[in-house]
């Protein structure tokens, strides 16, 4: 267990990024008064081996596909103790549902990095002890990810997935796949699995990465292309979900718009309960996105705990200020840059700035064009749409009764004659 | 349950609106006979003659053949444990207490409650579980209620507590274990707040039908508790939340205000029990209370599970073990982490309805499923554990299943309470 984290660390410091940020010594930075915590599980075992892998079973495992790991657990409990350290000036030692709010996907190992978060958070102290155990239950809050359109971010959304479609036949991503036609060729063949996309590369890429960090021996097929050849797609693979801002809009927007919500609310003592942090618990891809989405991000895949921190701070004038941070090593986080504003960028141009990005009615903005019809009924077009209808029916009724009229004429002049001769 | 049934004997007012065929199964036979269908008559007379002889001679010879049943899941609702009052009334002198961790959170209490549960089931559940948790024996569903989130993890700690090998962080004889929460708006398995018209139109006219047969015999009640909680008192809802309250005060060593001696009594549990009871007045909000599952979802959460169908609580609980039988699932341990109103409304369901219950903190309903007879035939047994104290759990005895209670019968018997299609039954 020691080397496989001794080589998540490794691995994970490696991971450097062209220093965009314009970091100085004396910023007045002031201090933190509210967090949003975005964070990325720990260690987990392969999601789906390819299907020729000789690490392909189950139970040579030690846990299943897709969960987490006891090392993936003490990762989030140091994070938690991190979070611990780096707020406490904020977070009053006692957890109580007033300071704190978390919300995770609806997946095992997201669920699992929560809990283990928060044990390291809040270890019971004084009148919380209960037990004999260093441990609290703390709720950890989720949304089936079919209703998820928040942090998941899988309900269904038909203008996002045809949008993601557009995205995918691009002559930029088109180029790239032709550019990497014979590899595409080269790992369907070996890996037993059709390769089309960068994401499929992608998800190839991770198992391979997850065996290593577990000195699983590789396959002698895979000497040739990993990881030079796999890493950069993979590392492309997650600037797709979230590749232009109408797909920024409907994947992260939501998220961003809480974060931006509670931001607000703070500055104007209008949070009610008066919360300190607010944690989401997710995947890689939900911080890719969202690191997209405010247009940060630099392509790599994000490590296991990759964090991001959204932060208001009151500085030395008084102002509120918003901080981004991104920890994806056991560092202490690096400040962000957001485009158009300073590493301390003030709370008003903040909003100013992300408004463009934040869906003002996601689920209306999701629907094709002639869906959105009919959600664009205003008064107009309904007294329209009634004055046509009425029209119609006052033409279609004359229409009948002048062929009722007609035939009744007919029918009678037709087929009867009267006869003088009857007798009456 | 037995504290209880004492106590209904003295039930002042009958909230049972409509005569349950579940309760009668002797009547269908009845009235089969009196239509001129004498041969279906005879034959089912004959028949069942034979399979109770059958069955007897089963029991009275075939004993050893018990030694031989198997395990195969266990399903546990149980509700959350001791907590703070969710609420107060204006005239409460304690409607500043400082209550720790805030109102209608879970307490210390609960907490060890629940995890004396825990410790419990890993005793009964030990050769089924194995000593170390694998993710995919068990599920775990919680109400979106902190205080539910809460319970389940507390539960969870002591039944998968690790030994010193499997600690992650040395010294922490704890892991986590996820917990499925539904959020409130569409749950329909748990609390069952998802929309439902027909069954707010039932719950109204189960409050008129209480007034009506009540018959004015509470109103002075309502209007003096109005006076002296400062409160608008008036239903037997209002009424419930109250005792609720005063019953958590008196837990928690607070002197209850003079007026109070009159009405923290039995004559107000009573209204209490029976106005949870009012949620499952008829088969139909049996039918379409016991929760239905977003079953697209739970999908999602178990790509395994092929399940679209959608039902209620109980429903669930039956599929779950039809599908145990199946061989299309395999998970050994369900758990559904709920409110007292959740257990009295499955309690109800499955025909529990002769009295009125007011679930303890930590009660817990249980069904195990056993194959006997070499597997051939699988065996439903419940029982329900008052509260965390008790050792021995109450053995249920489903009316019309027999001894033993085989799956395939308990879903004949709750066939007028499952659900065919629950979204558009509520629209009717």
């Amino acid at each position: 267990m020691r080397t496989v984290e001794a080589v998540v660390a490794v691995v994970t410091t490696c991971i450097v990024f062209g220093a965009s940020s314009a970091y100085s010594k004396n910023l007045d930075l002031g201090t933190i008064v509210f967090a949003n915590i975005l964070f990325r599980h720990g260690d987990r075992t392969p999601v789906d081996p390819y299907p020729t892998d000789p690490w392909g079973n189950e139970t040579l495992w030690p846990v299943p596909f897709g969960q987490l790991t006891n090392v993936g657990k003490s990762q989030h409990l140091r994070l938690g103790r991190w979070f611990r350290e780096r707020y406490s000036h904020l977070l009053p030692e006692c957890y109580t549902p007033y300071d704190v709010y978390v919300q995770s996907t609806d997946i095992d190992r997201t669920l699992m990095s929560a809990e283990a978060n928060l044990a390291g958070l809040y270890p019971p102290e004084g009148d919380q002890v209960w037990d004999k155990l260093k441990w609290m239950p703390i709720p950890v809050h989720t949304i089936p990810e079919l209703e998820d359109s928040l942090l998941a971010s899988k309900k269904y959304c038909p203008k996002y997935e045809m949008e993601l479609q557009n995205v995918m036949n691009s002559p930029e991503i088109r180029k790239i796949d032709d550019d990497n036609q014979e590899l595409y060729n080269y790992l369907s063949k070996k890996a037993g699995t059709m390769v089309q996309s960068v994401s499929d590369v992608s998800g190839i890429y991770n198992t391979l990465f997850i065996e290593v960090l577990y000195n699983r021996t590789l396959p002698e097929w895979t000497k040739s292309v990993y990881p030079d050849k796999l890493k950069p797609l993979a590392d492309f693979s997650f600037t797709v979900e979230a590749h232009n801002k109408l797909l920024q809009r409907l994947k992260s927007g939501r998220l961003l718009g809480e974060m931006v919500d509670h931001l607000v609310s703070k500055s104007k003592n209008a949070l009610f309960p008066n919360r300190k942090i607010w944690i989401y618990s997710a995947h890689d891809t939900t911080v890719a996105n969202f690191l997209m989405t405010l247009d940060l991000f630099e392509p790599h895949c994000p490590p296991y705990t990759a964090t991001v921190l959204v932060e208001l701070r009151v500085n030395s004038l008084k102002q509120h200020i918003v901080t981004i941070s991104y920890k994806n090593t056991s560092a202490e986080p690096r400040l962000l840059t957001l485009p158009g504003c300073e590493v301390a960028c003030p709370l008003g141009k903040f909003v100013e700035l992300t408004n463009d990005m934040i869906p003002k009615d996601w689920a209306k903005e999701c629907l094709l064009g002639w869906e959105q019809y009919a959600h664009n009924i205003t008064m107009p077009s309904i007294f329209g749409i009634s004055i046509l209808l009425l029209v119609i029916i006052i033409l279609l009724g004359l229409l009948i009764i002048g062929v009722v009229y007609y035939h009744r004429n007919c029918d009678s002049n037709r087929y009867y004659f009267k006869l003088t001769t009857d007798p009456i | 349950m037995e504290k209880s049934s004492e106590k209904s004997s003295s039930v002042p007012i009958e909230i049972e609106t409509e005569s349950d065929q579940m309760d009668t199964p002797g009547g269908f036979l009845a009235n089969s006979c009196r239509r001129g269908r004498r041969g279906v008559c005879v034959s089912v007379v004959v028949f069942g003659a034979i399979i109770a002889c059958v069955l007897l001679a089963f029991t009275a010879f075939a004993s050893p053949a018990h030694t031989s049943r198997n395990l195969q899941q266990v399903l546990i609702v149980f509700r959350h444990g001791d907590k703070n009052p969710a609420e107060t009334y204006p005239n409460d002198p304690y409607a500043n207490h400082e209550w720790p961790d805030g109102w209608g959170a879970l307490t210390k209490k609960g907490m060890l409650q629940l995890y004396t549960l825990g410790q419990r089931l890993r005793v009964m559940y030990r050769s089924l579980l194995g000593d170390k948790y694998q993710s995919k024996d068990l599920l775990v569903y919680s109400s979106y209620a902190d205080r539910c989130i809460m319970s389940a993890q507390a539960l969870l700690a002591a039944l998968y507590q690790p030994g010193t090998e499997d600690m992650f962080i040395p010294g922490l004889a704890w892991r986590p274990i996820p917990v499925h929460t539904i959020p409130r708006h569409i749950d329909k398995l748990i609390v069952a707040k998802a929309p439902c018209p027909r069954l707010d139109r039932e719950l109204q006219q189960a409050y008129l039908n209480f007034s009506a047969s009540a018959n004015g015999s509470l109103d002075t009640m309502y209007r003096e508790l109005s006076g002296y909680t400062g409160k608008n008192i008036a239903s037997v809802l209002d009424v419930e939340l109250l005792y609720n309250l005063l019953e958590i005060e008196v837990l928690n060593n607070l002197k209850l205000p003079e007026w109070a001696k009159n009405y923290y009594n039995n004559r107000t549990r009573e209204l209490a029990a029976q106005s949870l009871a009012l949620f499952t007045s008829n088969v139909m909000q049996r039918r379409l209370r016991g929760g239905e599952y977003n079953g697209r979802s739970r999908a999602a959460v178990d790509t395994n599970r092929t399940v679209v169908d959608a039902g209620p609580l109980l429903k669930e609980i039956l599929t779950n073990m039809w599908m145990r039988r199946n061989g299309t699932d395999d998970r050994k341990m369900y758990l559904y982490s709920a409110h007292d109103l959740t257990l009295v409304t499955i309690l109800r369901t499955m025909g529990f309805t002769e009295e009125l219950t007011r679930p303890e903190y930590g009660a817990a309903l249980i069904f195990e499923l056993y194959t006997t007879a070499g597997g051939q035939d699988h065996e439903v047994r419940i029982s329900y554990l008052n509260n965390t104290e008790t050792n021995v759990p109450h053995v249920m005895n489903v009316k019309g299943c027999g001894e033993p209670c085989l799956l395939e019968t308990l879903f004949e018997v709750w066939e007028p309470v499952l659900p065919q299609d629950w979204n558009s039954e509520c629209l009717t």
